[in-house]
Formats: structure tokens, sequence, C-alpha cells
């Protein structure tokens, strides 16, 4: 009986462990052989360079530099005490603070920790100097995207951030792996696939004590590939100077071939930033200021066109011959529809216009007159055949299509009919009417080239090919009616009552038109649109300015400063 | 069927096959174990376990032809010198790895406390075997307590908590076999466990750790914890087939401390898989087996108490030893039979074997 109890009891062990044996060599298999393969294995990454982007001219507008990394290994520091207090002394960063980042940081013993990211060279060099009293620290080298123009290119351009789990799940295949940057906006994450280097790295198989026992294998990294883009850098930065500290956008296109001269927005934000870790918190203020610095306002602010739109009601008036160039109406300051009154920006009234006065002019009242005439279903139509209402396809792509209403949309949308009050406010671009700044120097392209709406991009060559172009497509408007529109807004700018006079430059001819766009609460929005050479266009520009005042006049001040610039300082218009 | 008295006693002949055939993979186990230490500085660790296999074999010999009835009458006194060198190895012991186990004579260091199991065995089997039904009387458990706590101490002073710990399935299995009444033994058991919690205030630190991460490796995988992980991933990588013989990347390149004496079944699985540790653990079934077999059959008390005490030890230290490396037991560190490196257990074990078959031998003389 007791040996059958002792013998029961040996069984039952020898049973448990060969079952032990079984579970972890047969089905934890997979896992253990993993962890065997990390123990003895590692990668050393050589990281892939990602392009250089240049502006125009070949100009460098981001390229990638060195770094100073200070680390700090934990097992090889001798004298804690000493190490840390010199270590805060050289860097100004309290000890407390480098304690703590070790703590939080630390992994294993002979894992480097960084202390301080990208710090200063000569701090650097010194730190490399005082090596045999600092022994544990390390300054170690690393390549950095930098971001030459920061924030006054950095809409285009965009930043790059560290790859996410979906994204690395369905880029896995084309080389992406987990540490990865990618490109979050603008240039850097259209063209993200060219840019993007390819990583070289070699695999070592090492000992229990981290020696190297053989390499197994190794592979070079490559560069990605340059990009060349069709801004010029100095008017870009010029024109993001002219913009700060307002909310504004402005754009400046070859409109002969839909070229990105310039794209400001303001504010804006520094893609350096988000390279380096240690600035969290200034990238999480981009993304939480009321300012919304991170929105590119040139192609995703979506605002009223105010008096700028009125260029589409003479397009559609002309060519539908609901007017011709002679029409005149009478502008005594209001107008009114029924009992309700609509005045006119110039309340003594502007008198008799013809349609060319009426531009140069602005005169809301001849316009009310029109837009009457045409109804908003006409307008609507000759809104969509100059552009609006849809996406320009420029191709750093995330733009905004604007809105462009009429009584059939409201009716699905809101399930009311459409009053004729509506059409007045219409007429001037005001209602529910929205544009982004990008749509409206498309439409001024449009006017600049009689016609033709080329494809805004920004992209110019990748590597040394240059990048097909698709042929403009052709606004069905006639000479006549493009050269109209187009006289008028010469006027506008060289008669002395132009609206747009301030943007007056010497030895340059001037097409454009103001705006003034009705905004929810403050100031109404200034617009400035327009091309020059008024004779031979070689820019198309719109600039917008939130809550810019009235008569355009902030618009104007600035389109005209940029456009001097261009005319003395740039290629662009000669 | 005739019984002839006079024959030639029997001889298991399959028993002393299955220990060659485990001593012969140890020997292949070591070589790879210890492949690293022999290409730096040509020791052969397999050729000097060899050489123990060799005196372990003269010494079984000698141990059967002397028989161990005989030996038996001089329990207390074998015992008695093992006792003394175990106070002796406190004091003139040789300092390795922070524990002070061996006595070093000239050139050759043995470890007297893989004896005292066997010493042990010897004095009780004649405690019991002397005073026979006896043993149901409470206070004849008093002397065999002893006998066990002494040893235990003085190895536990070492320190060696897994060779202390081995004492005690020992002294309770022989004296179940002897007929020792379970109420006093139940009452012997729960007094023990409720005094374990006391006993960890003498465990040293290390020791505790080791309970510790057993409870979760993870709690300090670079330090106590991270034998029993890599001994894991080693087993673990292994698979069905294993890496291969000199193959196994956490043995060779000394991810696992420890792998050619306690943590020698790692490189087994690392490097022969679940095929090759699956036949090993059968060869040791087949072992505790025999020697139950040859226990059970024993009617002798002297010889029964001897080969369940020799069979316990061969548990002991085949589970124990397996259990932790797979880590479903804490490391207490105790080496595998006639696997491990280390020439004192692998004298001890080998001439445990001759006493077996000397009992099974002798068994049909009364």
């Amino acid at each position: 009986m007791r040996s059958r109890i002792y013998s029961t009891i040996i069984n039952i062990a020898f049973f448990v462990i060969l079952a032990g044996i079984f579970y972890l060599q047969v089905l934890r298999w997979p896992l253990y052989h993993t962890l065997a393969k990390n123990n003895h294995i590692r990668l050393i990454p050589f990281p892939g360079l990602r392009g250089t982007i240049y502006d125009r001219n070949g100009l460098a507008m981001v390229d990638n530099r060195l770094s100073f990394d200070v680390v700090i290994i934990p097992q090889e520091v001798e004298n804690t005490d000493k190490t840390y207090d010199r270590l805060s002394q050289a860097l100004g960063i309290s000890r407390a603070k480098i304690e703590s980042i070790i703590r939080k940081e630390s992994s294993a013993p002979f894992a480097p920790i960084t202390i301080s990211g990208d710090v200063d060279k000569d701090l650097a060099f010194s730190l490399e100097e005082q090596k045999q009293r600092l022994p544990g620290v390390l300054v170690l080298p690393r390549t950095i995207r930098w971001y030459i123009y920061g924030e006054r290119a950095s809409h285009v351009i965009g930043y790059l951030g560290l790859i996410n789990k979906k994204e690395l799940d369905d880029l896995e295949d084309y080389g992406y792996s987990v540490s990865d940057l990618v490109g979050r906006s603008g240039v850097e994450k259209a063209y993200d696939k060219y840019l993007k280097g390819e990583d070289g790295g070699m695999q070592l198989e090492v000992d229990a004590s981290g020696r190297l026992v053989r390499i197994l294998g190794s592979k070079n990294q490559k560069k990605g590939r340059d990009i060349t883009l069709t801004l010029d850098a100095k008017l870009q930065a010029y024109a993001a100077d002219c913009l700060e500290g307002q909310r504004a956008s402005a754009v400046f296109m070859d409109p002969r071939n839909g070229e990105i001269l310039a794209m400001a927005s303001s504010p804006s934000f520094d893609p350096n930033i988000f390279i380096e870790p240690g600035k969290n918190d200034a990238a999480v203020g981009y993304i939480k200021s009321s300012a919304r610095p991170m929105l590119n306002r040139a192609i995703n602010g979506q605002y009223p066109p105010g008096s700028i739109f009125k260029v589409v009601l003479a397009f559609a008036a002309l060519d539908t011959n609901k007017a011709t160039v002679h029409t005149t109406y009478v502008c005594p300051g209001r107008y009114y529809l029924g009992k309700a009154e609509f005045d006119c920006w110039k309340l003594e009234g502007h008198g008799p216009q013809d349609m060319r006065d009426a531009i140069t002019h602005s005169c809301n009242v001849y316009f009310y007159n029109l837009g009457r005439k045409l109804g908003p279903d006409t307008i609507s139509e000759y809104a969509q055949k100059v552009g609006l209402n849809k996406p320009t396809g420029i191709d750093i792509g995330g733009e905004s299509g604007g809105l462009i209403p009429n009584p059939a949309w409201k009716k699905a949308r809101r399930g009311q009919s459409w009053y004729e009050g509506e059409t007045v406010n219409y007429s001037i671009g005001q209602g529910d009417v929205l544009v982004t700044p990008l749509q409206m120097t498309e439409v001024a392209s449009v006017l600049a080239m009689g016609g033709a709406a080329p494809r805004p991009h920004v992209i110019k060559k990748i590597g040394d090919t240059t990048v097909n172009v698709p042929k403009p497509k052709m606004v069905p408007i006639s000479k006549e009616t493009a050269a109209t529109i187009r006289s008028a807004m010469v006027n506008a700018v060289s008669s002395d009552t132009g609206t747009g006079q301030r943007a007056r430059i010497e030895g340059l001819k001037i097409a454009a038109k103001t705006g003034t766009a009705q905004a929810p609460n403050g100031d109404p929005h200034a617009w400035f649109m327009g091309f020059a050479p008024a004779d031979d266009p070689k820019v198309a520009f719109v600039v917008m300015v939130e809550h810019g005042g009235h008569g355009g006049v902030a618009a104007a001040d600035i389109a005209g400063k940029i456009l001097r610039f261009a005319k003395d300082n740039t290629e662009i218009l000669k | 069927m005739k019984y002839d008295i006079r024959s030639k006693g029997e001889f298991d002949y399959g028993l002393v096959l299955i220990v060659a055939v485990i001593v012969l993979m140890g020997l292949f186990v070591i070589y790879s174990a210890s492949y690293q230490k022999y290409v730096l500085s040509g020791t052969n660790l397999s050729l000097r376990q060899l050489q123990s296999a060799i005196i372990g074999i003269i010494v079984a010999f000698a141990l059967f032809r002397i028989g161990y009835q005989r030996i038996i009458d001089f329990g207390y006194y074998i015992f008695g010198l093992n006792v003394l060198f175990l106070v002796l190895v406190l004091f003139v012991g040789d300092m390795r790895y922070g524990a002070r186990r061996w006595i070093e004579i000239g050139s050759f260091a043995f470890q007297p406390s893989e004896f005292t199991k066997v010493t042990f065995i010897f004095a009780l089997a004649k405690y019991l075997g002397d005073i026979k039904e006896g043993i149901e009387r409470p206070k004849a458990l008093v002397w065999p307590f002893v006998m066990a706590i002494v040893p235990m101490l003085l190895i536990f002073k070492e320190p060696d908590l897994g060779t202390a710990l081995v004492f005690v399935p020992v002294l309770f299995t022989m004296l179940l076999i002897a007929g020792a009444r379970l109420k006093y033994l139940m009452i012997l058991i729960g007094s023990g466990l409720a005094c374990a919690p006391f006993l960890w205030f003498f465990l040293k630190e290390y020791q505790r750790n080791r309970l510790m991460v057993f409870i979760n490796p993870n709690l300090d995988p670079l330090g106590a914890g991270y034998t029993i992980i890599q001994s894991k991933i080693a087993i673990g990588s292994g698979g069905i087939l294993g890496k291969g013989w000199l193959a196994g990347t956490q043995n060779q390149l000394n991810f696992l401390p420890e792998h050619h004496t306690d943590f020698i079944f790692s490189v087994v699985g690392e490097e022969w898989g679940f095929i090759g540790s699956a036949v090993l653990l059968f060869l040791f079934y087949r072992l505790v087996g025999k020697g139950l077999r040859i226990a059970e059959t024993t009617s002798d008390i002297y010889g029964k108490t001897l080969a369940y005490g020799i069979v316990t030890v061969f548990a002991m230290h085949i589970i124990v030893n397996i259990g932790m490396v797979c880590g479903l037991m804490p490391v207490v560190g105790i080496p595998l039979t006639f696997v491990s490196y280390g020439g004192s257990f692998l004298i001890t074990s080998i001439a445990c074997i001759g006493i077996l078959e000397n009992i099974k031998n002798k068994r049909k003389v009364f």
C-alpha cells in the first residue's frame, strides 16, 4: 500500500515534467525561438538618408545635418555623483532632471540613454575633450532632418512623424520599419516614397556579454531621391515674413504651367520641432493652439470670397449675353429688394457704372442687378466652370473643395427654398459660398491665360527626372470676355479711383481685384487676387488676410510688397 | 520452478545498461556545454567526468562485492565520519562560487555533502532495521529526525540549500516504508510546514531572490531571474529536433550560466530538442522504475529502506533539477544525476547503483 502511494507520486511527477518539456519545446517553440534569436543576433542599422529638397533655383530647402546627442551608459559610469554633477553643469540641466531621465529611460545597464539630444556643436566638442573626466558619457553623432527655412515653408514642405502601427502594417512591404519617420503633411507626405532612403544595416552574432562573434551579413544604405520644387525659396521666405503676425495666406503661381512659386500660411510651425523627441511640448502646443498653425490656410482655409467673386459674375453675364461691356446700372449707394435694403460699400453711390467701371470700383449695386438677372443657377454653373466647388488637384493633397451653393443644393441640404435675397448676396460673394485661396489663384490664372486652367503643383523634378504636368484644362471663356475683365482689373490697380491702387508698382502692370468678405466675428476678411504682368502674365496670386478689414487694404498691401520683391529680387517676372 | 538457494543471485543488466547510456549521453552534453572552455583553455571537462565515472564504477564494484549488510553494520560510524567532514568543510573548505563546499587534498577535491546523502541512508537504514516494529512509537522518530537535521544544518551553512533539502524526502520515504505511523509523520510534516515561514529569515539574500523570481521571473530579468529566463529560452528554442550538438546558441554563446552543472538539462533541450529530452527523461523513468522494483521486491527491512532511500535521492535530483530548469520549480541548485558535471555526485550515484544491484543480488538469500 505505502509503496503504491510512493510509486504513484513518482509517476505523476515524471508525467508533469514531460508535460512541462512538451509545453516549452513544442507548444511554445515559436516564442522561445524568437527570443533565442533576439538574444544572439543584433542589427546595427545604417539609416538611409532622406532625399534633399531644393527650390526651383537649386537652393536647398530641406537637408540632413549632423547632430550630436549626449548619452550615458549606466554601467560605465564610475562615480555617479561626480558624473551627474559635471554633466548637469555642462548641459545646463538640473541634476534631478538627469536622474529622472535615466530612471525613466533605463532598460539595461549597457543600453545608452540620451540625456540631451542635438546639443550645440561646441558643447559636443568640449564634452568630447573631457572624455577622461566623464567615463560613461558619450557624444554620439546622428544625422537628422534639417528644415532650413523653418516656419517659413513648413506648410508646403510638411513635417515628419514617427510611423504609427497602421501605417507600418500597410507599408512594411515597402521597406518601412518601426522607428521610421514618415511624412505627415505637404511634400514630405505626398512624396514620402521617393524621399525615403533605404536603410542598410549589419547583422551580427554576439555572445552573452555582447561581444561580437561574427558578422552574419551587411547591406549598404541608400539615400532617398532628391526633389526639386517649383517654389522660389527667396520669394517663399519673403511671403511668409509678410504674413507674420496675422492669420493669412498667400499663393503665387505661374499661370502658364501651374507651378507654385510661393505658398505661405500664417501662423506657421517649425517642422524641426517634430524631429526632436524632447520637444514634444512644443509640438503639442502647435496642435492645441486655437490659431491652428498646422492648418495650411492656402488650401484648407475656406472663406466667402466677397468681391473677388464678381469676376465670375462678369464672366457669366458676358458669356450668356445677359449683359455686354456697355450694360450700365446706376448705383445710388443702395439696392432694394422689396423692403430689404442692400448697401453698396460706397454709401454715397458710384453713379452710372458700366461693367469695366463696376469691376474697377467693385460696385456692389451693379452686381446685385447682374446677379438677379443671371439667377443663382447660372452663377453656380459659371463658378464651377472656373474650377470652384472642387479641389484644384494640387499634388501635395489634402486640400478643401470650398462650396458653391445653388437652389438644388439648398433644398437637398437644408430642405429650404432659395430666397431672392440670397441671390443678391451671392452676387458679391457672400452667403454660403466658400472658396480657398488656391482656388481663387486658379480663377486668376484662367483670366490671365484666357481660359487655360493649369494644374497647380509644387514638384518640378524627382532626382533628375522632370515631373510631367497634365495639360491645362480649358475653361470656355471667349477672348473678348477675358480681355474685358482683364482690362477692368488693370484699371482697379492703375486708375486713381480703382480699389487696388495700393498694390501699384512702378514698371509692372498688375491686373487685380480686391475683396471684402463679411466674417462672422470681427472685421471682414480681406482678399486680393490678380496676375502680373497683365499683358504677359507670369504670376497669378491671391493674398487673403482673415479679418484684414475693409476694401482689401491689408491684402493689397501685402501682395504689392511681395510683387515688388519678386520683381527686384527674383527671376520670376523677368 | 525449483528454487536453487546456492545459485548466484540475480543481476539487473538492464539497470546497468540504462545508467551507462545516461552517463554516455552526459559526457557528450558536457563536452558541448564546456566546448568554449575547451577551445579557449584546453580543459576537457567530459574527460574528467569520464575519470570520475571510472572511479565510480570501481567503487560500485567494490561495494557490490562487500555487500550492503556489512556496510550497514558500520553505518553509524561511516555517517559520523561523514558529518565530521561536513564540520571540517566549514573551516578548511575551499571557497568556490561563494560557497564553501569542497575539501581539497592535493589536486583532488570532493564535496562531503554529496557523500552524506548515501551515508545518511545507510545509517538510517541500520536504525530502522534494528528497531523494526518499534518505529511505530513516536519516541522512535526522534533519532531519525536528529540524524537528518544535523547534516542538513551543516550543509545549509555552506551554503547549499538544494542538497540540504534532499534529506527531507529521503527521511520521510524511509520512515514511511519502515512502517512509521502515518499520524506521527503527518504531525512532523505539519510542524515542518509551520516552521517554513521562519526559514525565510535564515535564507541568504540570493536564495530569497531565487524564490521571488520563481513566482515572477521578470521581477529582475538581468539579475536573479536571468538564469531561469535564459534556461527556458534555451529549452524552448530547441523545438522538437533541437539545434544539434555543439550548435545551441544559448549554450555556446554563454547566455546560459552554469550550463555544464545544474543547468545541463537546458543544453540537452536546446541541442537535442524535445526528442532528446524525452528520451533522457524516459531513461530516467526506467532507472527509477527499476530501482523501485528492487526496493519493492526486497523483504529485508535493511535492504528495503536502503533501496528506497537511494531511489528517492535519484528521483529527487531528477525531478527537482529538470523541474527547476523548466521553470516549474524554484531554482534550488541541485545537479542532475549522472549527467551534470561533478565528480563527487557522479561517483556517489554510480556507487549507489552498485548497492542497488547488491540488494537485488542478495534478496533471495533469505
